[in-house]
């Protein structure tokens, strides 16, 4: 039996899978806040009592938590101090001396995650090339020892210039307080972050050591809970990049944790774009407060290494997503000029929209799918048991409507156009702005209100496929269960590709294996399981700006030097429009990714279905263009194979309601996806 | 034609995205790190007339650059063709607040028929002149300050002009960026009229041009709406350049704004400004422009696009000839400082009219640069420059961050290891200065400290900086920051110095501190000791400054009563 917990905001979903019968069980509890691991641990016992199985039989179990980045939005890392060179203490706080935003007189800069009286400056000095300018001075270290102890901190990060070239000063640091204090976690930068750039390799190491006390904790408290159950299995965890580790290393390395909730979901769809035949997807999440976009690529979530938490640069591969505050929840209002603007407020799950008589006065999108017809009154929606119509009509028609002097209906139907512009623009964001063409991606819709979006938002950008998973609302939680081991390695070397060191390439590259092997075999991975993909980060010498390119997982050597060129001019003219082809390369950072391959579940095919899929009413839906219409709605959970639907029809599940728009037509395929053809 | 809502929302949306989108495809093709990493350029959407339609600005200081742009071309070319782009960056011609900013735009035709003009602008990091990156405090008059373009046309009817390429090759002292970012230019036009016309497909041409028509009257509408909520009345305000390295200037150079607001309306009248100087810290209008609506959109409504109904409700004057309204043949590529203080002045004016969004210390308000040139280990001749920021004005309810870009510039630094690594300087101390904000209830921010030593090679210096002499001022009581000061080895140098370094000299550029917000003596003295236990501020300072005595680490309440109580007798 292989378990995935995913952690939510409001909600914490477990999904098991058995492989020998490929049975799926998803179960969904109230997260708690307070203590996470609880709605944990209770989701575990709860599962395990269902499904009537012996907690020895759990063979996996993988989580996805927001524990490390919920400790940065509420401020409760901990007291961490900084060791850096002599002369720049005041690196982490001035950043890059630019400010979060243009137009703002009252802007704010992020808070330093150290303050600047436990920033400590340690006399020894670097050069660009890694050579010894200033000997470590190391009677200065024992005085900040005795200091750290005074202050009571739990944690330090040693950040030294130019240690991504020469470890040796970082790590004596480490041996001289080790010595003294012996339970201090103490993080190096040349292990965490090995690339140059002072300020964002600061930022990254200093972040991870804030939150290892945190995320240590919560893990510890999680295996022993577990361990309590009777489960002997150890955790695994879900990581930004999409892969998932041991929760003995993500101990070590909560910094590669901060998109653990989103990674689930992009790994998710990423194997149902496999099931479907479809390796290139825009994915959709869309719940009540806000729509995460990603961009798969090739069978692989596309990752960027120039990420942000709460205004804070991180530097280690996470899953490029794309966050905007256009949700069911999100609230329709007139600005002063009299124009109709869709969020970013929202009314979130509480109030919520108007429709969930639960208070809400201001008309929402979820408001405008009801009045629109598209959304079922009278189907429960969670724990609300019916949605009031009337009311989300009242308020269009008040406080839109009857301003703006137009029907009811162009109101509504207005609401829905405005919010998916954003979202449009968003899709632009990710795809044709990263220099991809979104008219060859399939569109991935998922959470609550993504799938009543899709179709409408693939016509407008000529995306000819929409993918509506068939377990959609547990997506996050089931990606836990496909994903594959991962870890990253990076190391700066910032050489000219014509004079490279390609005995010093290979070796690094060798380091990496060896350590890849290492973490990967401790997971218990065979050695036939594990593969590695290098990539070089090369530019132009002179630019500032990097492209990555996969290389031969092999000895490397100058007769590669040609076709490496060619490579990255034809990757520089296909991201930037232009290649300059006479120009010499630089090589800044040698990457590896050493992937674990596990065991992925086999979905059972679902039997056919006998009959034609059969209707449950019919009832008016309102489309732009084609004004009301008797439209067909069906129940999604009784679909099976092969059955066909024209649009326009409306599917009603428990966790979504999807949309077939007038001329699309949808598919059920044997996994029980829906696939929407929109041309 | 009227237009419901919701097509206008729907079209505003897609018509500021094509502004957007020009941006991103420029930053993206662009060849050098000015447009690439420091996202020195901006789009703008024009109409036939000239109006603005939409523009996506990266960097403030280009908000008015291009203002007045299209009557220019229209009255150097006569006939606009499709398929045409035309290029200029004649300061005096309304294309550019300095020459380095080069305007490339395109006519837009629909059906035949001339609908607008796309254009953008990009920062070149040199198109000739007396001093590598074209411009400096030294020059004398514009003809010192490289090319001077007036409108050209660079592509003729689809087919770009190689002889206008290889002019503007001739001229630079690095022709493959200046070209490869033209054509990222030209390229960002092409993607604009292209997604205009997918628009207009889209939705018809009367549709689209009534939906701007409404935008514009809109963003009229909350501007005035926003301007009718200050206090009618008249708002004066001077403050000072100094005048250190300027020839033939012995006095500080006044900059004066008489602010008018009547109704829902604004008029800016910048008599008693100095006369333009002998030195390229001249403003053009454009500049000026820049500058002053920056201020407004901050003030007003930070997320207003900024198009010709935002302007409407707004008169700028100076008088012709002046520092802030610079004719031919002024010097204005260094422009930068004069600007940022341009806002400071207009923000002194209206701090008491508007006590909860105007208020502020000034910033450091500076662009201030240092320019360090020579010989690198290769041998080849390098130029390193680099906008060092200070410290912002402590705010009503926040102090000013310290350490950090204002205004109409946010520029990045350079990170040390890639400085070591592309030039032969090493950086011996990079932070923040105690005790250089402004006192006040809410504290100034502080200025930075950066010290670069040369390795083995004698580079000259620039230097284009500000506020020495003219610290930045505090409002309701709070003190101002601490100056702006360069050393060489400790000795100090003057602010607008040009000289050469020996090998391991150390020049120290010292950037001002913010002013502060407030009597200092109503600042909470939990604060006052949060920023002596963090360094930021020393205990004498706090004494002195705060009236707070800091005993074994605490508060000494008692002796802070007396501190506080004397200063109330003084």
């Amino acid at each position: 039996m292989r378990i995935g917990v995913d952690i939510g905001g409001t909600f914490t979903d477990l999904v098991a899978f058995d492989p020998r019968s490929g049975r799926l069980e998803t179960l969904k509890l109230s997260s708690t806040p307070q203590n996470p691991a609880q709605a944990v641990l209770q989701g575990l016992q709860a599962l395990l009592d269902k499904l009537d199985c012996k907690p020895t039989e759990i063979g996996q179990l993988v989580h996805g938590t927001t524990v490390a980045t919920n400790a940065l939005l509420e401020g409760k890392w901990a007291r961490t101090a900084l060791i850096t060179t002599e002369g720049f203490r005041d690196v982490l706080e001035i950043g890059r001396q630019s400010r979060p935003e243009l137009y703002n007189f009252f802007t704010q800069r992020s808070e330093p995650l150290v303050p600047r009286h436990l920033r400590y400056e340690i006399l020894e000095r670097l050069d660009f090339r890694g050579q010894v300018l200033r000997a470590l001075e190391e009677g200065g270290i024992q005085k900040i020892a005795a200091k750290l102890s005074e202050e009571e901190v739990e944690s330090v990060a040693v950040v030294l210039l130019f240690s991504y070239l020469n470890p040796s000063h970082e790590r004596r640091v480490r041996e001289l307080l080790g010595a003294q204090l012996q339970d201090l976690p103490i993080v190096l930068s040349c292990e965490t972050l090995p690339e140059y750039r002072e300020y964002e390799r600061t930022s990254t190491t200093v972040m991870n050591a804030a939150l290892l006390p945190v995320v240590n904790h919560y893990l510890q408290e999680l295996e022993e809970g577990t361990q309590q159950l009777g489960v002997p299995t150890k955790w695994r965890v879900m990581q930004s990049n999409a892969g998932i580790t041991s929760a003995r290393l993500a101990r070590q390395a909560p910094v590669t944790l901060l998109l653990s909730g989103p990674a689930g979901g992009v790994e998710g769809a990423r194997f149902i774009g496999e099931l479907t035949g479809h390796p290139d997807l825009i994915t959709l999440d869309m719940g009540g407060t806000s729509c995460d976009l990603s961009l798969i690529q090739g069978g692989r979530p596309r990752l960027t290494s120039e990420g942000q938490i709460a205004g804070r640069p991180l530097r280690v591969p996470m899953v490029d997503i794309q966050t905007i505050g256009a949700g069911g929840g999100s609230i329709a209002w007139l600005d002063a000029g009299g124009a109709l603007r869709v969020g970013p407020k929202s009314a979130g799950a509480f109030p919520g929209p108007v429709g969930y008589g639960r208070g809400g006065t201001e008309p929402t999108v979820t408001d405008a799918q009801l009045v629109l017809g598209r959304l079922n009154p009278q189907s429960p929606l969670g724990d609300i048991p019916r949605l009031d119509l009337e009311a989300a009509r009242r308020a269009i028609a008040e406080q839109i409507a009857q301003p703006l002097e137009m029907s009811l209906e162009e109101a509504a139907s207005g609401i829905l156009t405005v919010s998916e512009a954003n979202m449009e623009r968003a899709i632009r964001v990710i795809s044709v702005e990263r220099g991809y063409d979104p008219r060859v991606f399939a569109l991935l819709a998922f959470g609550g209100a993504g799938p009543l979006h899709a179709g409408q938002l693939a016509r407008r950008l000529g995306i000819p496929t929409v993918i509506v998973p068939g377990s959609a609302g547990v997506l996050s939680a089931f990606g836990l269960l496909t994903a594959d081991l991962i870890h990253h390695f990076v190391q700066t070397v910032l050489q000219s590709a014509q004079t490279l060191d390609w005995e010093q390439v290979n070796r690094i590259y060798q380091e990496f294996k060896r350590e890849g092997r290492r973490r990967l075999q401790a997971d218990s991975v065979r050695p036939e399981q594990i593969a590695f993909v290098p990539s070089m980060d090369l530019r132009y010498l002179g630019q500032s700006y990097e492209l990555s390119l996969t290389v031969p997982d092999r000895s490397l050597g100058t007769a590669d030097l040609a076709e490496l060129a060619a490579r990255f001019h034809r990757e520089h003219e296909r991201v930037y429009g232009h290649a300059a082809r006479e120009e010499p390369l630089e090589l800044v950072n040698l990457r590896m990714m050493a992937v674990g391959t596990g065991a992925k579940p086999v979905l059972p095919r679902r039997a056919p279905g006998r009959k034609a899929p059969e209707m449950l009413g019919k009832r008016p839906v309102y489309f732009a263009g084609t004004g009301w219409e008797d439209c067909p709605f069906y129940g999604r959970e009784g679909l099976a194979a092969p059955a066909r639907l024209e649009g326009p029809a409306i599917l009603e599940g428990v966790e979504s309601t999807v949309v077939i728009y007038p001329g699309q037509s949808a598919q059920v395929d044997a996994y029980g996806q829906l696939i929407v053809e929109v041309s | 034609m009227t237009i419901d809502f919701i097509t206008k929302e729907l079209l505003r949306t897609l018509i500021t995205s094509v502004s957007d989108e020009m941006g991103v495809v420029l930053v993206r093709t662009a060849y050098s790190a000015n447009i690439k990493e420091r996202k020195d350029c901006s789009t703008q959407i024009f109409d036939e007339e000239g109006r603005i339609i939409a523009q996506g600005a990266h960097i403030p200081m280009h908000l008015g650059s291009m203002f007045g742009i299209v009557t220019s071309i229209r009255s150097h070319i006569k006939d606009i063709r499709e398929g045409d782009v035309y290029i200029s960056n004649d300061p005096f011609g309304s294309a550019s607040s300095h020459t380095n900013d080069i305007c490339v735009i395109a006519p837009f035709f629909y059906h035949r028929k001339l609908l607008g003009f796309v254009a953008n602008t990009g920062h070149h990091a040199d198109v000739g002149g007396m001093v590598p990156g074209s411009t400096s405090s030294a020059d004398s008059s514009i003809y010192q300050e490289g090319l001077r373009l007036p409108p050209i046309r660079i592509v003729n009817a689809g087919r770009i002009d190689d002889t206008i390429l290889s002019l503007l090759q001739y001229n630079t002292r690095d022709p493959q960026m200046l070209i490869g970012d033209m054509k990222a230019q030209i390229g960002a036009c092409e993607l604009g009229k292209q997604r205009l016309t997918e628009i207009i497909e889209r939705n018809g041409e009367d549709v689209v041009l009534a939906a701007i028509e409404a935008t514009l009257d809109d963003s009229e509408c909350e501007t005035r709406l926003a301007i009718a909520r200050i206090h009618d009345g008249e708002y004066t305000f001077c403050d000072y350049l100094d005048c250190d390295g300027i020839r033939g200037v012995e006095e500080p150079l006044p900059i004066k704004v008489k602010v008018t607001v009547k109704d829902d309306e604004l008029f800016f009248d910048f008599t008693g400004s100095s006369p333009q100087v002998n030195a390229g810290i001249n403003l053009v209008k454009s500049g000026l422009l820049s500058a002053v609506w920056y201020t407004i959109k901050t003030l007003t409504k930070p997320d207003i696009r900024i198009n010709d109904g935002f302007i409407r409700p707004i008169t700028v004057y100076a008088p012709e000839g002046s520092i802030v309204n610079a004719t031919l043949p002024a010097p204005v590529g260094d422009r930068g400082n004069t600007a940022q203080r341009v806002v400071d002045v207009i923000l002194g004016a209206l701090y008491k009219a508007l006590p909860r969004k105007a208020a502020a210390g000034a910033s450091h308000s500076t662009m201030a640069s240092i320019c360090l040139g020579g010989l690198n280990r290769q041998m080849e001749p390098y130029i390193y420059v680099e906008t060092n920021g200070g410290g912002m004005g402590g705010r009503y309810g926040k102090d000013g961050i310290d350490g950090i870009q204002v205004h109409l510039t946010n520029t990045s630094n350079l990170p040390i290891e890639v400085l070591e690594h592309e030039y032969p300087l090493r950086v011996k101390r990079y932070g923040l200065r105690p005790d250089t904000g402004g006192a006040g209830e809410y504290r100034g921010g502080l200025g930075i400290e950066r010290c670069i030593v040369p390795l083995g090679h004698n580079p000259e210096f620039a230097l284009s900086l500000d506020r020495h002499d003219y610290t930045p001022w505090g409002v309701f009581g709070g003190a101002p920051g601490c100056g702006m000061r360069v050393t060489v080895n400790g000795e100090e140098i003057g602010i607008r110095s040009l000289g050469v370094l020996n090998p391991g000299d150390e020049i120290c550029l010292c950037t001002p501190g913010g002013g502060g917000y407030g009597d200092p003596y109503q600042r909470n003295p939990a604060r006052v000791l949060v920023d002596i236990t963090e360094g930021k501020v020393s205990q004498a300072s706090a004494e002195h400054d705060y009236g707070i005595a800091i005993s074994d680490g605490h508060i000494n309440i008692e002796e802070t009563k007396r501190l506080r109580s004397r200063r109330g007798q003084r």
